[in-house]
């Protein structure tokens, strides 16, 4: 309440204050637009009275300029660099059209950059990247996966558990070691909560994987987004202070056009494994167990692996209606995406409806913009893979002399319950294992999703220099997500009569801003200008309720349920405030100096009885068009320019640390388990980088390089404390994280006879280091951690060390003689782990990564297709040790065929044994034995489009284009078993360890567009 | 211009700041209590004593699982006690049960016993010292001396007289936690005796045990005194006398009806039902040395304290056993008997185990108030009352049942009979016949308190237990004597290494889990 009165106090005092400043002439006013030969508004283009120096102005983002000049003038004089003037006679007009043409290749574009505030992408002093809706074309239902492999810097990994799962999203390189690491999503300038249910700073463990739910990027609709940036560094994305270390992702929702059209559209792809396991058919059990040890098998098997993967499916269906006139326009659209994933049960639903309208109102001074979003999303079975309800554990072991039809019929009468109940006799096996097709169909998960958003902005010219903006945005979300197992599911998961689980959470975030924008020109100098403050509150409330089943089996109601079962409740409440302002001055539309503050007052911070302190992130940077500086232009060099930026910029801090409290348990206050160092404060990232942007050969050839270094301070620790203290944690920052790396892109537009080709080039590698670990002193007790493991299993650990990275696998090794072979019992032909001795196998992350892009266009036709390379990290796969164990893998196979399992160069004949041993059942698997490269490079993505020619036989319809859309058709070059860019979920270590993920797919499909 | 943007910021951040008064409030965790909600209903003293009684033996109360009730109890004690066998499928807890022991098991109850206990304890008594709270107190040193002398009897030396600092604090030696707990008792005792025969109730909403009744506590307080000093006699018998005798002396009396026992109330099942339920179809099943003597002797509690296996009898698991196929041991297979832990009560302690400690008195002609024999059988008409089994005259006259011969119903972990020890009195029985009788049948009644069943079987060696089939130990224990000890938790020699240090000094051995304790002086 405070702080909207606040707001509003403020919004009245700046009004008064610019009313001041406007002014009023005995002069004519000339309105008018500036634009390029594209249709696009030319920022910061001059207009000039001709003849009367004196009179000037510059153009604003929308290449609006509006001048008052002498009676006396009668020509106005457009000038921008790069381009030809313009000389035009007024002639009596009040607004004024341009037109101007290029009269060289310069870098001219607008970008969005952060809050929102657009600029003259030569301006800029940091890299911001645009992606436009093309990139969309290949639908995935979670859009974001689409922006894989087109954006330098950023690391793009969709999870395994599906369609609609969270993306995660890191731009150069993890900067947390318990926080969060990825990007920050923005919608028109104001930030988007997260809405993921996963914590990133959780440690890797074999159990989870199963119930997840996606993020909230996922519930959009690609078509309401008219394009994207990337703010990948903290330069860019500085105006964004506490938010702002991992960088941005900046969405624009569409806006309506002028006149009508519709847009309807059809996308349809079908979803098959990507990648499955490569298994033996030659050997089949040993009488009573699972595994495949047993005899060779007298015919071949009766099943296979992919006949429990069903063909997936992603429909998504769209009507778009843009409609406008000079002064209004608005976008209404609806989507339906209904999808199901490969693993039978697993299912997505989607609908979106959106109303954005924007209204220019006083004369062109007042800008209106409202925006409306309701999404509903459903999950079924959402499981990326780990131990727990994982239907691939019982599969991909399965005998080849089994019958995987024979489980197919997964449940049968029960006389004695009267119900029918799990057929499965084998046990969890250690595994958690279940009928994989009970699991499926009987341990269910499935979560609803209603988010409203709501959002609306004004504008108000005060003077065409200044202008004052309002933004205010509540976007709330009901998430209910329900798990139901059935009576006779495993202990574990169930008791007698099932187990039900009932969750809740309710998230509201609360947006609002107002900003002063300047822009003005005096001479060759022009300055541009926001000042601002913000409020950003955001609330959480989850509800959780777990429990067994007591009287009737499998009726899943709260009534039904074990008196005593859990329930949680957690509240969530954070409050940022803050102030902002940007200066930027140009001298001559080529250098440009740029500097950022903004100060946060975080509640997460407040101390009982203290004053929160405020937290302040600058940032300065500078770039030069050295071409136009230096007068360097040629048609070899049309266009050059420099950059270099600094910036400083925060994590979110954890909340309640400062004011400890007595969590309840059965009713009864607890002691506090925690401690919390009396200086805490959250993570701080400073960042420098260092770029140049070119054009060549008369625009042939674009190239862009950026070289950045950040260090990220005050990580976050919870040393162990001796339990005599009688805390159990004590949190205290410590610690560096330094992250340095080079972004690439290259670009070639180059007409081929009369088909146009485009090619693109994007090449990224970054290099994380730990430069310190915890080394403090608590009470005067000196406490260092050098190494962390952040989870693994008892062959492959997730540790951290410092000097290391984060990523780093640390796995063990078997026992080795003297001379290092491989020790082999001398009597038993056996191999032995070496105990507790763990060497690093490298880092997940890759060394490189590189895409390549190319479209080629050609009269109606319009072909494209991207590469994908990643090249280094190191993964382990337990599915592998999995199969190995149990005797079903192909090397397993094929090594019984021959002379048995090479070591140190000679064949050891039993390779029962050998697999046993290092194979441990998976979760025990000696880690060395199971590391593997990453690498791979893949034909990431093809689209085929055709635009049929509609108009020759109606005018009715616009448009028509067809095309046929690929994702991951085909693997070049792979040496892991399991597809490397698949990630387990979007924590900080979710990745590297495959332990059954759910196969990644290979996407094919078409879509059909429309316009009306 | 650039004036006017710097005066309008700083009049901008000046209004913002002013109105971050609200953050305290959205700062906090509001579904936790606050400082000023301890304050109500005398929470400030009841929720601390109450935390500190939930840390005795932990169950599943919100705060702990039943899974930390099995690694701190169940994948200890439990099994060396010789009550059950792990049938946890990890190498870990395999490894752990032919005493190797895993460091994360026994690390949980030095954890939680600080962390909860200990912790409540230290608010309580500052709350209370300030406030001049007598009763409280005083009730709140009985259950800490009942919560941390569990710590010592695992683990050997401890932070006992010094804990709280957050940079480690220093270990006493285990003579000094005994006899800080004997001044404890001995000022708990003195404090609540006028209390006791008033008939004063206190905390009574909040005392989850004997509902605030000063009589029953200090029953307990006695018996406590009375078992701890027991527990001290190869040590120092005269420390151990005196307290014996003081606690049977005293007027408030002990532990003598079943309805007097410690029971906590209000648990929902006992943990061991989670465990052998619903973790991985059955983690923990009946041991070996359970089977043999409840076979052997016939003991019409068998039923009540075991499931039978699918061919109705009682078929316990031997320890130390690494098979590479866990299955047949899980309850679905029907091979081994699973706990019946739906009758079981989180009990501290009870009338039976009392009982027995006052034969054991008797023995040593130290004076219990009463004959040995007498005590004997009340102790086992007591466990069967408990039980809620008949027959204990027959049982208590039996003079021919002997524990019977270990079969594996599983694989061919077979063993011989532990004991040929037999249940009725005998008062011709020289010392170590008549104190093998009386362990024997104490460490039935115990069950499931098996802190108490493992430490006392340390101390007297009785009942003899089947070893387990593979002493992991790599030498450190001695397959005869069996684990005298849990090793530190690790992680106290980097976060406390100058307290681990004068421990492992104390100690007077190596940190391993063949050293024996302080009070661990039996000859063998």
């Amino acid at each position: 309440m405070k702080v909207r009165q606040t707001l509003s106090f403020l919004f009245v005092t700046l009004l008064l204050l610019v009313q001041t400043l406007v002014w009023a002439q005995q002069t004519r006013t000339v309105k008018g637009q500036v634009l390029d030969q594209d249709g696009l508004p030319l920022i910061g283009a001059g207009v000039l009275a001709e003849g009367v120096q004196s009179v000037g102005v510059i153009t604003d983002l929308e290449g609006n300029f509006t001048i008052e000049v002498p009676a006396s003038v009668s020509s106005l004089r457009f000038s921008y660099i790069g381009m030809a003037d313009v000389v035009e006679e007024i002639a009596g007009r009040d607004y004024i059209s341009v037109v101007m043409v290029a009269d060289d290749l310069t870098l001219d574009g607008v970008v969005v950059t952060a809050l929102g505030i657009k600029r003259s992408e030569r301006a800029v002093s940091y890299i911001v990247q645009t992606i436009g809706s093309e990139a969309f074309a290949a639908r995935d239902a979670n859009f974001v996966n689409s922006l894989a492999g087109r954006l330098a810097g950023v690391q793009v990994n969709a999870s395994s558990a599906g369609i609609g799962g969270e993306t995660k999203v890191v731009m150069r390189g993890a900067k947390s070691i318990a926080g969060n690491n990825n990007a920050l999503y923005v919608l028109d300038g104001i930030p988007l909560p997260a809405l993921s249910l996963t914590n990133p700073g959780d440690k890797y463990d074999i159990y989870s994987g199963s119930a997840l739910t996606g993020d909230g990027i996922s519930n959009f609709n690609s078509d309401d987004i008219a394009d994207m940036s990337a703010l990948v560094g903290p330069s860019a994305a500085a105006l964004y202070g506490s938010k702002a270390a991992n960088g941005v992702m900046m969405l624009s929702s569409r806006r309506g056009e002028k006149g009508l059209s519709v847009t309807y559209s059809n996308n349809t792809t079908f979803l098959s494994p990507f990648m499955l396991p490569a298994v033996q058919t030659s050997f089949g059990q040993k009488e009573g167990y699972y595994s495949s040890w047993g005899q060779k098998l007298l015919s071949a098997p009766t099943w296979s692996m992919d006949e429990f993967f069903q063909t997936g499916y992603n429909t998504q269906n769209s009507v778009g209606l843009s409609f406008g006139d000079d002064n209004s326009s608005t976008w209404l659209s609806a989507a339906a995406v209904g999808a199901q994933g490969v693993v039978p049960g697993n299912a997505y639903g989607r609908y979106n409806f959106t109303a954005h309208h924007t209204a220019d109102l006083l004369e062109g001074r007042l800008h209106v913009s409202v925006l409306g979003m309701y999404m509903k999303v459903s999950e079924e079975n959402m499981t990326a893979g780990g131990q727990y309800y994982n239907p691939l554990i019982p599969l991909y072991l399965m005998s080849p002399g089994d019958d995987l039809h024979k489980y197919a019929i997964y449940e049968r009468y029960n006389s004695e319950r009267g119900f029918k109940t799990q057929y499965w006799s084998w046990g969890d096996l250690n595994l958690d294992m279940q009928n994989p097709f009970w699991i499926v169909n009987r341990n269910t998960f499935s979560t609803g999703k209603d988010r409203f958003l709501l959002g609306g902005s004004l504008k108000y010219d005060i003077t065409p220099w200044l202008d004052l903006t309002a933004r205010a945005r509540t976007d709330y979300t009901d998430i209910l997500s329900e798990q139901k197992n059935y009576a006779s599911s495993l202990g574990t998961f169930a008791g007698a009569k099932g187990r039900y689980f009932y969750n809740e959470y309710l998230t509201q975030q609360t947006y609002a801003d107002v900003l002063l924008n300047a822009r003005k020109t005096f001479g060759a100098v022009s300055l541009q200008g926001t000042l601002g403050a913000a409020v950003e509150d955001y609330s959480f409330r989850g509800t959780k309720t777990a429990g067994d089943l007591i009287g009737v089996p499998n009726l899943f109601t709260l009534a039904n349920m074990q008196p005593n079962r859990d329930f949680v409740k957690e509240t969530v409440g954070d409050q940022t405030q803050s102030v902002f302002a940007t200066a930027q001055l140009g001298w001559n539309n080529a250098v440009f100096v740029d500097a950022t503050i903004r100060s946060d007052w975080s509640s997460a911070l407040a101390k009982q009885g203290e004053k929160v302190k405020p937290i302040v992130y600058p940032s300065v940077g500078v770039s030069a068009v050295i071409t136009d500086l230096l007068d360097l232009k040629s048609s070899v060099l049309p266009f050059a320019k420099v950059r270099a930026s600094y910036a400083q910029v925060g994590n979110a801090p954890m909340r309640y640390l400062a004011n400890p409290t007595y969590s309840v348990s059965g009713g009864i206050p607890q002691t506090v388990t925690y401690m919390t160092s009396p200086d805490f404060q959250p993570e701080r990232t400073s960042s420098w980088e260092f770029g140049a942007d070119a054009r060549l050969f008369d625009g042939l050839l674009s190239l862009s390089a950026t070289y950045y270094s950040s260090k990220t301070y005050n990580q976050v620790f919870t040393p162990e404390i001796s339990s005599t203290s009688t805390y159990s944690t004590y949190y205290v920052n410590a610690g560096r994280v330094d992250n340095k790396g080079v972004e690439l892109s290259a670009e070639i537009k180059q007409d081929l006879g009369p088909v146009k080709w485009t090619s693109n080039l994007t090449w990224f590698a970054n290099r994380n280091k730990i430069a310190k670990m915890l080394e403090t002193e608590i009470d005067g007790q000196k406490v260092a951690i050098d190494t962390l493991d952040m989870g693994g299993t008892s062959g492959v650990k997730m540790r951290l060390t410092t000097g290391g990275s984060i990523g780093d696998l640390y796995v063990n090794t078997l026992k080795t003689d003297s001379e290092g072979f491989i020790w082999v019992s001398p009597t038993g032909g056996t191999v032995a782990t070496a105990r507790d001795v763990f060497i690093k196998a490298g880092n997940t992350n890759p060394d490189w990564t590189l895409s390549w892009r190319n479209s080629f266009v050609w009269d109606r036709v319009s072909l494209a297709f991207m590469i994908n390379a990643r090249v280094g990290g190191v993964g382990v796969s337990l599915t592998q040790a999995a199969l190995d164990y149990y005797g079903v893998s192909e090397r397993s196979g094929e090594y019984r065929l021959g002379e048995g399992v090479p070591v140190n160069g000679y064949p050891l004949p039993d390779v029962e044994s050998y697999y046993t041993t290092v194979g441990g059942n998976g979760t025990n698997a000696i880690g060395a034995c199971y590391a593997y490269s990453m690498t791979n490079v893949r034909l990431g993505e093809l689209t085929l489009g055709y635009s049929i020619p509609v108009d020759k036989w109606t005018s009715f319809i616009k448009g028509l284009q067809v095309s046929f859309v690929g994702r991951n058709l085909l693997m070049i070059y792979c040496r892991a078993p399991f597809d490397p860019e698949l990630v387990a979920g979007a924590g900080n270590y979710a990745a590297g360890i495959d332990y059954f993920m759910m196969p990644s797919t290979r996407n094919l499909g078409f879509s059909v567009k429309a316009t009306f | 211009m650039k004036t006017r943007n710097i005066s309008i910021a700083i009049a901008a951040s000046l209004v913002l700041a002013s109105c971050t008064g609200g953050f305290e409030e959205i700062s906090k965790d509001h579904y936790n209590a606050h400082e000023e909600n301890l304050a109500e209903d005398n929470l400030k003293v009841g929720a601390m004593f109450q935390q500190l009684e939930r840390s005795v033996i932990i169950y599943r109360d919100g705060t702990y699982l039943d899974s930390d009730y099995q690694i701190m109890y169940n994948l200890c004690a439990d099994i060396w006690a010789g009550y059950m066998g792990s049938t946890h499928a990890t190498g870990n807890s395999a490894q752990n049960s032919g005493w190797n022991v895993y460091d994360q098991y026994p690390s949980r109850m030095f954890n939680v016993k600080y962390e909860y206990g200990m912790s409540a304890f230290t608010n309580l008594k500052a709350y209370c010292e300030e406030n001049h709270l007598v009763i409280p107190l005083a009730l709140a040193k009985i259950v800490k001396v009942a919560t941390m002398h569990q710590v010592t009897d695992y683990f050997g030396p401890i932070a006992y007289s010094q804990t709280g600092s957050v940079s480690g604090n220093l270990y006493d030696t285990q003579e000094a936690v005994y006899k800080a707990f004997f001044t404890e008792l001995d000022e708990a005792i003195t404090t609540l005796e006028p209390y006791a025969a008033a008939g004063t109730v206190a905390l009574d909403t909040y005392d989850i045990v004997y509902g605030g009744s000063i009589a029953k506590w200090v029953k307990f307080a006695n018996s406590l005194r009375l078992r701890l000093a027991m527990r001290v006699v190869y040590a120092d018998e005269t420390l151990a006398r005196t307290n014996a005798e003081a606690a049977v002396a005293n007027l408030g009396g002990l532990v003598t009806a079943n309805s007097e026992n410690a029971v906590v109330s209000g648990v929902g099942h006992h943990p061991m039902y989670e465990i052998n339920v619903n973790f991985n179809d059955g983690d923990i099943q009946m041991g070996a040395s359970f089977d043999s003597y409840l076979n052997g002797f016939n003991d019409p509690r068998k039923f009540k304290i075991a499931k039978p296996a699918a061919d109705g009898n009682l078929h316990g698991v031997r320890l130390g056993i690494n098979p590479s196929d866990w299955n047949p041991y899980k309850n679905a297979a029907g091979n081994v008997s699973a706990p019946n832990a739906t009758a079981y009560n989180i009990c501290w302690l009870n009338a039976a185990e009392v009982a027995f400690l006052r034969a054991e008195g008797a023995i040593r002609g130290w004076n219990m108030g009463g004959s040995a024999k007498d005590f004997y059988e009340q102790g086992i008409a007591l466990s069967f009352e408990e039980w809620g089994a008949t027959g204990a005259e027959a049982y208590i006259a039996d003079a021919t049942s002997k524990p019977a011969a270990f079969a594996d119903n599983v694989s061919t972990n077979n063993a011989a009979a532990p004991s040929s020890v037999t249940i009725a009195w005998n008062e011709s029985a020289g010392f170590e016949g008549k104190l093998e009788k009386i362990a024997t049948q104490k460490w039935i009644a115990l069950f499931p308190n098996c802190a108490e069943g493992w430490a006392e079987y340390r101390r007297l060696h009785y009942p003899a237990l089947i070893v387990p089939v593979n002493n992991f130990s790599n030498g450190t224990v001695d397959t005869n004597q069996q684990i005298r000890r849990c090793p530190y938790p690790t992680s106290e020699q980097s976060t406390n290494p100058d307290g681990y240090a004068s421990g492992v000094a104390a100690l007077g051995g190596a940190d391993n889990a063949g050293t024996r304790l302080w009070w661990d002086k039996k000859p063998f």
